[in-house]
């Protein structure tokens, strides 16, 4: 625990009201009212950042494996709760992401090209925004308490770059950066569910929506993700 | 893998959330009746319990005492999974249940109320951190600013006075050196521990420790807290970090044996807020905790508890059971001086009665499992406020619980004057039971328009060089009700220090005002 020095409520400031400047060492309103907060963590309106890290869990269809375990997703969000009852709320996210893919180099591999390198990655930068229900379960006070999550979410994906890196026979090292890759989809959706305990999160994601055009006939990367997320205040 | 995760999210959306809502669930169950008639007061309690009841000229017994129907606990024992523990004063019991077995206790006619419980995490109304302070000092001022020399002289230091303390464990206590004097003088007199119902109370965290240290240790060869030679029964009441509800019914189980094993003071550093509750529950009556102390005052004891440590956080008051009106909830002061230390809890109550009732030194040299340490947190108020009233106690035996709670509160440095951060102040012995000799430090004045009211500080009373926080003006603005609507505390650096404009506050309302020792106020007209 934070060590809690003497320092704070030593204020050089106006009192309300009073017409001489003076070293305020504490100065407290009280709340006369009765009047019931309507934010909070329990309460009926909640907004709080959060930060997600994730990987994979499937290792991608035939010809577009990837390296796993390695962590393969990261995004940084806001996210609002309306308490509808007790147990049961409704809300939405928004959230700026990022998944990188290392693909597995070994024969076979379509995406996006046969070719073989020493390193190859995937990296896609996109814009996400979820909506979900919530349940929660068991008696709690004005905290997030255990719950259960189910929505569904969207990306658009803004940047994507493709990575590869070889080392030549004489010791150099060719890095190429591909960006702009005409064969991935600006949109994709799929399924969310997150099982929470106030500011820890573990979270799945499933997409169903393919990543590339149908007619490049490439394969798709893993679909599954699933992490740990933080609720930051 | 895909079909696999489909399964998965359809588990979480319809097994899981069943399971939780209907999974065997912690109630308690309250009775309606208790058909006891026959109840030997004397083979039940303590020979101590007996004395407090005849002194405070309370009946020996009375329906709270009384056993739960052993039928009814029986009746509840068959139809659940596991009967907890039972309590006489809210002639409940606490059980585990699944749903069908609740709705068959809910309809048998003895039971008033099933309550659902289940467990959440809490917080711990003291924290240890470990400070660079002077720790010299602060050993020196948590108890001798309360009149420690005074209390030495006449030799009051807690005898015959039982003290018991509910805590998360006392680790490491058992061989302390702190409390070798207690040990040798067989002072401990009973230990049990309410969260696996043994005897062993020296493990779960040295909290209860460090707490103990401040009511009757001994540091460095000096007192670390005043009651040095009173009685201890020592319970183990938390859990630790993952703190289930169960442990408010360890507390009140606890305060049921320590009323009957003849305890007069209860300390209780412990405190619970948002994990479980919204501010506006601190009302003195929801929680069961709350309800508990109550019943504990109710029996003669004396109830002191942590303010709590959220002064600086979103929670900001008073937690459960600091709540309840008959426990005298201890705020914390710096060290220095005689204002609020920043994390001490703020009141008022959420219906608006005064919280904390007094305050203590809010930083103290505690002992801890392997030595010694310098920490913060209302935790240690709260018992150095105990070490106090054991004293006082002692002194003044004829008292009842809550004709002491009043003395302690008019001990207060600050006292007629009160706020929600200091409560009445820190008591000292020589205001202790003594009428105040009005001193005469200043004067309000009002300028002849009428619209500007000022304090003016006598020459005498005025220390240009003082140190800051050493030269406090405290001012509210009060309604007729006693309700503070705002209050402030100022560090006088001149002799007019504060003027106010009369047409900013509503008539009828008091400009009260407290500098060293004297009160005064005017209405605003």
């Amino acid at each position: 625990m934070k060590i809690k020095f003497h320092k704070t409520l030593v204020l050089w400031a106006l009192l309300p009201f009073s017409l001489q400047a003076q070293q305020v060492m504490l100065s407290e309103d009280v709340a006369i009212d009765s009047t019931v907060a309507k934010r909070g963590p329990n309460r009926k309106h909640h907004t709080h950042s959060f930060m997600s890290f994730g990987t994979v869990v499937d290792e991608g269809s035939a010809g577009a494996k990837v390296v796993r375990p390695r962590m393969d997703y990261f995004n940084l969000g806001v996210r609002y709760k309306r308490r509808l009852a007790e147990h049961f709320a409704v809300g939405f996210d928004v959230a700026y992401g990022i998944e990188d893919y290392r693909l597995k180099q070994e024969a076979g591999k379509k995406l996006p090209d046969t070719l073989l390198n020493n390193r190859e990655r995937m990296i896609f930068s996109s814009f996400a925004g979820g909506l979900y229900m919530r349940f929660n379960y068991g008696r709690r006070g004005n905290q997030l308490g255990k719950y259960i999550d189910l929505g569904g979410y969207g990306n658009i994906v803004f940047d994507h770059t493709h990575f590869t890196k070889n080392k030549q026979a004489d010791g150099s090292t060719i890095r190429s950066r591909t960006t702009g890759l005409n064969y991935y989809q600006l949109l994709n959706y799929g399924l969310s569910a997150r099982v929470g305990f106030n500011k820890f999160v573990l979270f799945g994601q499933y997409r169903m929506s393919n990543m590339f055009y149908g007619d490049k006939n490439l394969p798709e990367l893993p679909r599954i993700l699933a992490g740990l997320q933080f609720v930051l205040s | 893998m895909q079909h696999k995760f489909i399964i998965f999210l359809i588990a979480i959306t319809t097994i899981l959330p069943q399971k939780s809502f209907a999974q065997i669930q912690k109630c308690r169950v309250y009775f309606n009746h208790k058909s006891a008639k026959n109840f030997d007061a004397k083979s039940y309690f303590d020979a101590k319990a007996i004395e407090r009841r005849i002194r405070q000229e309370l009946p020996l017994y009375d329906w709270y005492d009384l056993p739960v129907d052993a039928e009814y606990l029986q009746a509840v024992e068959i139809n659940s999974e596991r009967l907890i523990m039972h309590s006489r004063w809210l002639n409940a019991a606490v059980v585990l249940a699944n749903p069908e077995q609740i709705e068959k206790i809910k309809a048998f006619s003895f039971v008033k109320e099933v309550e659902i419980s289940a467990p959440q995490t809490v917080s711990i109304a003291g924290t240890l951190d470990s400070t660079d302070s002077d720790v010299n000092e602060v050993l020196a001022s948590q108890i001798s600013r309360m009149g420690s020399a005074s209390m030495e002289a006449k030799q009051l230091n807690g005898k015959g006075i039982r003290v018991a303390i509910f805590d998360v464990g006392f680790s490491g206590a058992e061989k302390h050196k702190a409390f070798e004097h207690l040990r040798a003088n067989g002072r401990i007199l009973k230990t049990w521990d309410f969260v696996k119902n043994e005897e062993d109370v020296y493990k779960g965290g040295w909290h209860g420790t460090a707490v103990w240290s401040c009511i009757g240790g001994k540091i460095n060869n000096q007192w670390s807290g005043l009651a040095w030679d009173a009685e201890f029964l020592l319970a183990r009441t938390e859990i630790g970090k993952r703190e289930p509800f169960s442990e408010e019914e360890n507390w009140v189980a606890a305060a049921e044996w320590a009323d009957k094993n003849g305890a007069d003071i209860i300390n209780s550093s412990l405190g619970y807020t948002e994990a479980r509750y919204f501010p506006e529950q601190m009302n003195g009556r929801k929680t069961f905790i709350t309800r508990g102390a109550n019943l504990a005052a109710q029996k003669g004891m004396l109830v002191i508890n942590a303010a709590g440590n959220e002064g600086d956080g979103n929670w900001k008051i008073i937690g459960a059971p600091a709540d309840a009106d008959s426990v005298l909830s201890v705020g914390g002061v710096e060290p220095c001086c005689d204002y609020k230390i920043s994390f001490s809890s703020y009141g008022p109550t959420a219906d608006k009665r005064l919280k904390p009732n007094v305050a203590a030194q809010g930083r103290a040299l505690c002992a801890v499992a392997n030595g010694t340490n310098t920490v913060d947190g209302t935790s240690f108020a709260s018992p150095l406020m105990a070490g106090f009233a054991a004293c006082m106690w002692q002194a003044n035996r004829t008292l009842k619980n809550m004709e002491m709670f009043k003395a302690l509160e008019q001990s207060g440095h600050l006292y007629p004057y009160y706020d929600y951060a200091h409560g009445y102040g820190v008591p000292h012995v020589d205001r202790f039971k003594k009428d105040q000799t009005e001193t005469n430090q200043f004067v309000i004045e009002q300028d002849p328009s009428g619209l500007e009211l000022s304090v003016k500080i006598n020459e005498e009373s005025f220390d240009p060089a003082a140190e800051e926080g050493k030269q406090l003006l405290y001012y509210a603005i009060v309604r007729p009700s006693g309700l503070i609507e705002s209050y402030y505390v100022l560090h006088v650096t001149e002799r007019v220090p504060l003027r106010i404009n009369v047409n900013a506050y509503s008539k009828g309302n008091i400009f009260r005002v407290h500098y060293k020792g004297q009160t005064s106020e005017t209405e605003f007209k």
